[in-house]
């Protein structure tokens, strides 16, 4: 080998050990907590898992998946409260998804707008709209806790003050969804209006004043010019939200601890506001007695769901990109 | 001089034969005591770690004690205390005992013991207790709750105290209404109604649908001759007539009598009771420094006969926990654990400060029999101990009974509901529940 060639491969181990170098720590990273943990999980989904002695954790092939899916017989009983309450929180997860998502998509859209039009005193807005985002879902959680409270609340304080009834947004439906859904837009919306804000500044005003001289109305040149340049902003905030939508956990938890409990005679359908994620953490994953094997089943039915509604969001911006 | 040591060493011999005599235990984890005598172990500079879970108000309490011990016992035994959050500190626990990483001592609440100890969480300590010298004898603390900590035949912990709910009640607004304290449930009812049952009149009893109402609807469960499980299933056994009875006796109290306004949070009745805008309020005993705080003029009673129409032998009743120390496994040096039976002998010999910070009762009856304790202007007003009443053991005693109190909530917020209905949804969520959990693996 001659010297050229020498140089020529040093450079490239170089380059080489300088990429490994920054890709490394990340790589170590997200293979101990998520590809570890997502094999792992895939393994224990078979077995009745033994935290305590996993040697003692015993093979019961799909056990765990019929569980969570229709129900198992154990002894002479048939158990399906797993499953009621798998399916239940799924349609919890979908409702709360269907609801929020296009809220997360447009509520910030508008507020990039108006703050893209740069009134007086925008750049104090777009702090005051962001600021939410930095607070833990625990302080946010405590803080409308007490605002949607039946007795203490400020919203029922104000609605008192105008002669209306009060409400118990905690304690019944369909308010204390509408309380989950407020409390997580005021949380949540100050990164999709940065990121739309950014993607606004990047299309260029001189095609609003042409539309303007062609006679356009503002909104039609919002609709027409602005919305379309900045499709692939609201593409990735769709792809982000309905993604952390669905892994809802917080916001329940901390507001309505999963309640209200179904009213009537029986708890199967519709969990109250427990979400899938929810379900998985509280009901299987705390305490002694503790199912990590069910747990892990039900995470990988509902990660295999969510699989799909992300394939069908790419297969559509694919489709969209073609035409 | 030899004479001297003589007279010393007779005089050694005869306070000897005088100390307290061994007994033969009456239960398994009994008193304890062998036969043979045997002498605490010399400690040197003996380092434990301690974990618990008490954050509130009662915390002070506790880290004095831990203060005031390692200072009684600087150079042989230092304990040095961690406490967190109840959820984070027993997520702790079971993932560090399997790994023999764990607290040398724990306190842990009692209705936890057999779940820890069937899964051998927890070392035992009947042979403990017995051989290392440290008298800690069942005859020193309350029998019911000492016994609870037994399971499987095993000693598994020594209890810190027993607490409840209470009864507390605005002075203020029972001399405004002429009203004598109430001691059964009709003179309750009668009293809260007295109240305008508005906002801003206040209400007669606020309770809120969720916390403290497991304990609510214990009590009135024991109250009116239920229990949670059945001792040899371990399967629910809470739906039938006594459980209706039990729930209705609390959800009347909103539905019926209307003392109570619909859907009140958790907390929101303590600010009801904080503000004057309340007569009655029923938390727990660890809420007690918390009213004095807040500068109420309150008396605290306890509930017995509270949930019934008619006293019974089982009316008296009241639900109850420990606080129970506890040795997890995987730390068994010897001469740790005795250190940590010191340490625990002195705690809950001590309890009379956890009692005033805390508001508990001590379970050891020296504590209770302190100077201290009966200086405390609201323990003499909890009634007699023996009324405190700790649940059935069971290693699947959450999986059971908890599923019910979601349905406790539905009718305390539900006028309509149907209390059997509920109940048999419960028990059936908890059966299943018992079987899965039951299952090897």
């Amino acid at each position: 080998m001659n010297a050229k060639q020498k140089l020529k491969l040093k450079e490239g181990a170089k380059r080489y050990l300088t990429v490994a170098f920054f890709l490394v720590p990340y790589i170590v990273l997200f293979a101990t907590f998520f590809i570890f943990p997502l094999f792992f999980g895939v393994y224990i989904s078979f077995f009745r898992y033994n935290v305590f002695d996993p040697s003692a954790s015993k093979f019961i092939g799909l056990d765990n998946y019929k569980l969570a899916i229709s129900g198992l017989t154990i002894g002479t009983t048939n158990v399906t409260y797993y499953a009621k309450m798998f399916w239940g929180s799924l349609k919890n997860t979908l409702l709360f998804v269907g609801v929020s998502v296009p809220l997360l998509i447009i509520i910030p859209i508008l507020i990039a707008i108006l703050i893209d039009i740069q009134p007086r005193f925008y750049k104090i807005f777009r702090v005051i709209f962001f600021l939410p985002t930095i607070l833990s879902i625990s302080a946010v959680g405590i803080i409308f806790k007490w605002q949607f409270d039946t007795q203490y609340g400020f919203v029922n304080g104000l609605i008192r003050v105008f002669g209306g009834k009060e409400v118990a947004w905690l304690n019944s439906q369909p308010y204390a969804w509408i309380a989950i859904i407020v409390t997580t837009i005021w949380w949540t919306i100050g990164t999709n209006t940065v990121i739309i804000g950014a993607g606004l500044k990047e299309v260029d005003k001189q095609m609003y004043e042409a539309a303007e001289v062609d006679g356009a109305s503002y909104p039609r040149v919002i609709w027409s010019i602005a919305l379309p340049s900045i499709k692939n902003q609201i593409f990735i905030i769709v792809f982000t939200t309905v993604i952390a939508s669905f892994n809802i956990y917080g916001q329940p938890d901390i507001l309505t601890g999963g309640g209200p409990a179904p009213s009537g005679t029986v708890a199967a359908g519709t969990p109250g506001t427990t979400t899938v994620v929810m379900m998985v953490i509280r009901g299987l994953m705390t305490g002694v007695n503790r199912q990590p094997g069910l747990a892990a089943a039900m995470s990988l039915i509902f990660g295999f769901f969510i699989l799909i509604i992300s394939l069908g969001q790419a297969a559509y911006n694919k489709y969209r990109e073609k035409y | 001089m030899k004479k001297k040591w003589t007279l010393l060493a007779l005089l050694a011999l005869v306070l000897t034969g005088c100390g307290e005599t061994s007994q033969a235990p009456s239960t398994p984890g009994g008193n304890g005591d062998e036969s043979v005598e045997v002498s605490l172990p010399t400690f040197e500079n003996v380092a434990l770690t301690y974990g618990n879970p008490i954050t509130g108000a009662d915390g002070t309490a506790m880290r004095r004690l831990v203060r005031e011990f390692n200072q009684a016992y600087e150079g042989q035994i230092t304990v040095t205390e961690s406490f967190m959050p109840e959820t984070d500190f027993y997520e702790s626990l079971v993932a560090t005992i399997p790994m023999k990483r764990s607290f040398d001592i724990a306190l842990i609440h009692s209705y936890r013991i057999p779940s820890f100890a069937n899964k051998n969480l927890l070392f035992p300590l009947n042979t403990l207790t017995a051989s290392t010298g440290v008298d800690i004898s069942r005859d020193n603390y309350i029998p019911d709750v000492y016994d609870a900590m037994i399971w499987d035949n095993k000693q598994y912990g020594i209890p810190l105290d027993v607490h409840s709910i209470m009864l507390y009640y605005n002075k203020d607004l029972l001399s405004q209404y002429s009203l004598e304290v109430p001691t059964n449930r009709a003179e309750l009812i009668a009293a809260a109604k007295k109240m305008p049952q508005t906002n801003t009149g206040g209400w007669g009893l606020p309770l809120s649908t969720t916390w403290p109402s497991e304990y609510i609807f214990t009590t009135a469960l024991y109250q009116n001759g239920g229990k949670e499980i059945d001792k040899t299933s371990l399967m629910p056994a809470f739906n039938n007539a006594a459980g209706v009875a039990a729930l209705k006796s609390v959800a009347d109290l909103i539905h019926v009598e209307k003392i109570s306004p619909l859907n009140v949070n958790v907390d929101a009745d303590l600010l009801m009771f904080q503000q004057g805008k309340a007569m009655f309020h029923i938390n727990g005993n660890w809420m007690l420094n918390s009213l004095v705080d807040s500068g109420v003029n309150f008396g605290v009673t306890s509930l017995a006969d509270m949930f019934v129409d008619t006293p019974t032998a089982d009316s008296k009743k009241v639900a109850s926990r420990s606080h129970t120390f506890v040795l997890p496994q995987g730390r068994n040096e010897t001469l740790k654990q005795q250190a940590a039976l010191v340490f625990i002998k002195y705690v809950t010999e001590n309890a009379y400060l956890w009692a005033e910070s805390g508001g508990h009762i001590p379970a050891s009856n020296i504590a209770r029999n302190t100077e201290e304790y009966h200086g405390l202007i609201h323990h003499k007003n909890y009634g007699d101990v023996n009324m405190y009443t700790l649940n059935e053991a069971s290693p699947y005693y959450y999986e059971a009974f908890a599923p019910v109190f979601s349905r406790v909530t539905t009718a305390m917020s539900d006028a309509t509901y149907d209390a059997l209905a509920l109940l048999n949804a419960a028990a059936e969520e908890g059966e299943q529940a018992v079987l899965l959990a039951q299952l090897e693996g």
